[in-house]
């Protein structure tokens, strides 16, 4: 063979494997492009865009073994997670992506949960309106605890939004967050039982005292076991019971935090010995409690001092503050609040002076007390207007009906 | 020219052009135009098993990112992230953004001592809540297409509390119901809602009233009202003491709903306070009429429940287990004694045969007390809520004899 013969055989074959390739490669673009999935589709419209983005960026991102039929499973987390931070992912995107990915791994156990209880007993009352029995809105909660887990073995320190954080960091002090959703699910359960004691048939016998104890060392032994002692005391100052008690009562009575630790910890001893409605108490029981209860008010002035304690009585009043919700939605001054506060003070004075005058009669002392009525119903209508005096009157200024005693039958 | 050297030449030409375009291809493939070879790389048969071809990855979210939510949702979607995560990740973004707002408005600008809360909740501060909430779920429904109540496990519990299965319907009624009881929370937001709300409160449950005639059949409206209108909530607290079965529940209900309508309870607190003429005189009328619908057993307790004479000793018996009846009994004793005390107090020191006659009377009703409640419980009653009883042990009492003379 010549050598120009040779040299046309080479180049022929080359031309032919160039052709080869090229049709090859026709073939398999096409291939790629349509594969079934809707994560392989062809590209949407929208796809062409302003911004530079091609259709197949998150595919190159993840791989491809993350589409939407895997999209809940749980082996290819740490994977994905690995490449979605090295991608640049802020932590409230993985927060978002994996939160929603866990929520769906356990849909179906959630819903199978709430599909398989007994029937809604829908005839009678439902304090928590979700037709839920008490076992299952604890199973929820378990479920829920086992996701906010895994949720934090997976993304550490990112599993909680700063804003989170924040809240807990006022309401327990510095715990850990996986230390405060085991407090926070305790406490839930925990609540859940005594709600179910207090709201039986709304009033407490000895009995349910009992059990109400019981639950209470139940669950400061559970707490003691969840926290280290300084962790307990931050808990307890924010937001156990009492410190729940005592800012209830603070919300209109500025106090430094000395002062505010100072009023918890008077509370909290009182409350170990009383912490009970009185309509529990045998009699000797409430004297000693009211005992009990002038006692701690004098502390109470001792840490605030008479002056600022003269105001205290007044402003944490459990009356005061609800009459002070009333001022507000009527738009008017507090101070009609506090001067109604007054009033009722004045007025149970004045009553107890009539009840005391031994030269009346049974009719003579029963005017004096309709006029005092009377005249405590005009003070509120000015006070309130006319609308404002019927709320109050038929809520949280029930003593005024109360000025005339009902007629007893068989008097 | 001869053949050979014509083909030699036509030949290297072809060489030349193909090599070109390969060349061509091959650039365009691996530098700007990545969907082919991404497209390569997730063939069919690559795809099967593991590791094609990655971005490096650190470029993704400084390409996709904006702070304009709208632009964000529209580059993630053309990036082909699947829409259950690209939905999720938009949701969660925007949660988060209104996390903290929300939780502002909520708690009044609460101070940043942990120790002083913010005031208690406002009208005002409330429909500002709402408002904010309103906007965050337009957003979320504006920007990802879904609407943020719509999870599985959010309608399943939706199926449960409606009493129906349908989901389309399940999901409408829970839109309707988070609606209106928006609107109606700020009124309600307090405890207690002023003459001038009422007007207001009113126009609202019409409204929903409406919307949910026209979304339901009579059947499904009657089971939704049966569950959750403000009539059965008011009637199944009533009743609590009473404790119906569902059956009784179902034949008292609507006879009640009527009597709601004329009579709605506008202060959450004024269940048993006492009640304009009109209002009393019709739940006289209404209690008459669901009793024709019981036995006279049931009936006389159903009348203890829905008029209690004394909450208290409906409380009572009820928690001891004992029938509502008792307290109907024990709110008789009660009245007994009162009359008695004031008896003796009349006869007092005057006439010795009417004390002695009030004593007798006394200890006659203790008596019959200890029977209607047993030792044990009669004990119980004494210590706890019928201290009067302790006064009844007085009256009863025979008086202390004078010593004997010298």
């Amino acid at each position: 063979m010549s050598r120009l013969a040779l040299i046309l055989s080479v180049s022929l074959a080359a031309n032919a494997a160039i052709g080869i390739v090229a049709w090859r490669q026709r073939e398999s673009a096409p291939a790629a492009a349509a594969p079934g999935s809707p994560v392989f589709a062809a590209p949407p419209p929208e796809a062409v865009n302003p911004d530079g983005i091609d259709a197949e960026m998150w595919l190159r991102l993840v791989g491809p073994e993350e589409d939407e039929a895997t999209l809940t499973d749980a082996e290819n987390d740490a994977t994905l997670l690995a490449r979605l931070r090295a991608a640049g992912f802020p932590p409230a995107a993985l927060r978002a992506i994996f939160k929603r990915r866990l929520d769906e791994r356990y849909a179906a156990q959630e819903i199978a949960l709430i599909v398989n209880q007994p029937p809604a007993t829908y005839w009678q009352v439902d304090r928590y309106g979700d037709a839920d029995t008490a076992e299952m809105r604890s199973a929820r909660r378990a479920l829920g605890l086992t996701k906010s887990n895994e949720l934090r073995a997976l993304l550490g320190e990112d599993a909680d939004s700063p804003a989170t954080r924040r809240l807990w960091e006022r309401r327990y002090g510095g715990l850990s967050a996986g230390k405060v959703e085991a407090l926070e699910t305790t406490l839930a359960d925990y609540q859940e039982m005594e709600n179910a004691i207090r709201m039986n048939a709304g009033i407490l016998l000895p009995d349910d005292r009992a059990k109400l104890a019981l639950i209470g060392n139940e669950r400061q032994r559970d707490i003691a076991a969840l926290l280290t002692p300084a962790e307990q005391a931050a808990y307890d100052a924010r937001s156990g019971s009492t410190a729940m008690q005592v800012q209830f009562r603070l919300q209109d009575f500025p106090v430094t935090e000395n002062e505010y630790l100072a009023l918890v910890a008077l509370q909290s001893e009182f409350n170990a010995e009383w912490s009970y409605s009185s309509t529990s108490f045998t009699r000797e029981q409430r004297t000693a409690r009211t005992e009990a209860q002038k006692q701690l008010e004098a502390s109470v002035e001792a840490t605030l001092g008479a002056e600022r304690y003269a105001e205290y009585a007044l402003k944490s009043d459990s009356n005061y503050l609800m009459t002070k919700r009333l001022t507000d939605r009527l738009g008017l001054p507090a101070a009609n609040a506090l001067s109604l506060a007054a009033l009722e003070k004045t007025v149970r004075e004045q009553q107890n002076a009539i009840y005391r005058d031994r030269t009346l009669s049974p009719d003579g002392r029963e005017a004096q007390l309709t006029t005092l009525q009377a005249q405590t119903r005009e003070t509120v209508a000015a006070t309130l207007t006319a609308d404002g005096a019927e709320v109050y009157e038929a809520s949280f200024g029930q003593w005024i009906n109360f000025i005339v005693p009902p007629h007893q039958p068989g008097r | 020219m001869k053949p050979l050297p014509l083909l030699l030449t036509l030949s290297l030409a072809g060489n030349l052009i193909g090599s070109a375009v390969l060349l061509a291809r091959s650039q365009r493939e691996t530098g700007a135009a990545q969907p082919s070879a991404a497209s390569a790389a997730v063939s069919s048969t690559t795809r099967a098993k593991a590791t094609a071809p990655r971005d490096s990855g650190a470029s993704f979210w400084g390409r996709v990112a904006s702070e304009d939510l709208e632009i964000l949702a529209r580059r993630l979607r053309a990036s082909g992230m699947p829409r259950r995560l690209r939905d999720a990740l938009l949701t969660g973004l925007i949660e988060e953004r209104y996390h903290e707002r929300l939780d502002r408005v909520r708690n009044g600008d609460a101070s940043p001592n942990y120790w002083q809360r913010g005031g208690a909740m406002t009208p005002e501060r409330l429909e500002s809540y709402l408002a904010l909430k309103r906007e965050r779920d337009d957003l979320i429904r504006d920007v990802t297409g879904t609407d943020p109540r719509d999870s599985p496990v959010r309608l399943a519990v939706a199926q449960r509390v409606y009493g129906l299965a349908d989901v389309a319907k399940v999901s409408a009624l829970s839109v309707i119901d988070s609606d209106y009881e928006s609107l109606l929370s700020a009124y309600r937001v307090n405890g207690f809602i002023t003459k001038s709300d009422q007007a207001a409160v009113a126009l609202i449950e019409r409204e929903r009233a409406a919307d949910l005639a026209e979304l339901l059949p009579p059947g499904e409206l009657f089971e939704y009202q049966l569950r959750r209108s403000d009539a059965a909530l008011q009637l199944k607290r009533e009743l609590t003491y009473f404790k119906p079965t569902e059956e009784e529940y179902r034949q008292l209900f609507p006879l009640f709903q009527t009597f709601s309508a004329a009579y709605p309870a506008g202060n959450t607190f004024s269940f048993n306070q006492p009640k304009g003429s009109a209002e009393s005189a019709a739940r006289s009328d209404l209690v008459h009429a669901l009793s024709d619908q019981l036995g006279p057993a049931r009936a006389q307790e159903l009348a203890l429940a829905l008029n209690p004479t004394n909450p208290i000793n409906n409380a009572f018996v009820a928690r001891v287990g004992l029938p509502l009846t008792t307290a109907g009994r024990l709110n008789d004793i009660q009245s007994t004694y009162s009359g008695l005390m004031s008896n003796m107090a009349s006869a007092r020191q005057q006439d010795p045969a009417a004390q002695q006659a009030v004593r007798d009377q006394a200890t006659v009703t203790l008596r019959e007390m200890e029977t209607l409640l047993g030792a044990d419980t009669l004990a119980l009653y004494r210590d706890t809520v019928g201290t009067w009883v302790r006064g009844f042990d007085q009256l009863a009492a025979p008086p202390v004899a004078a010593p004997p003379g010298p």
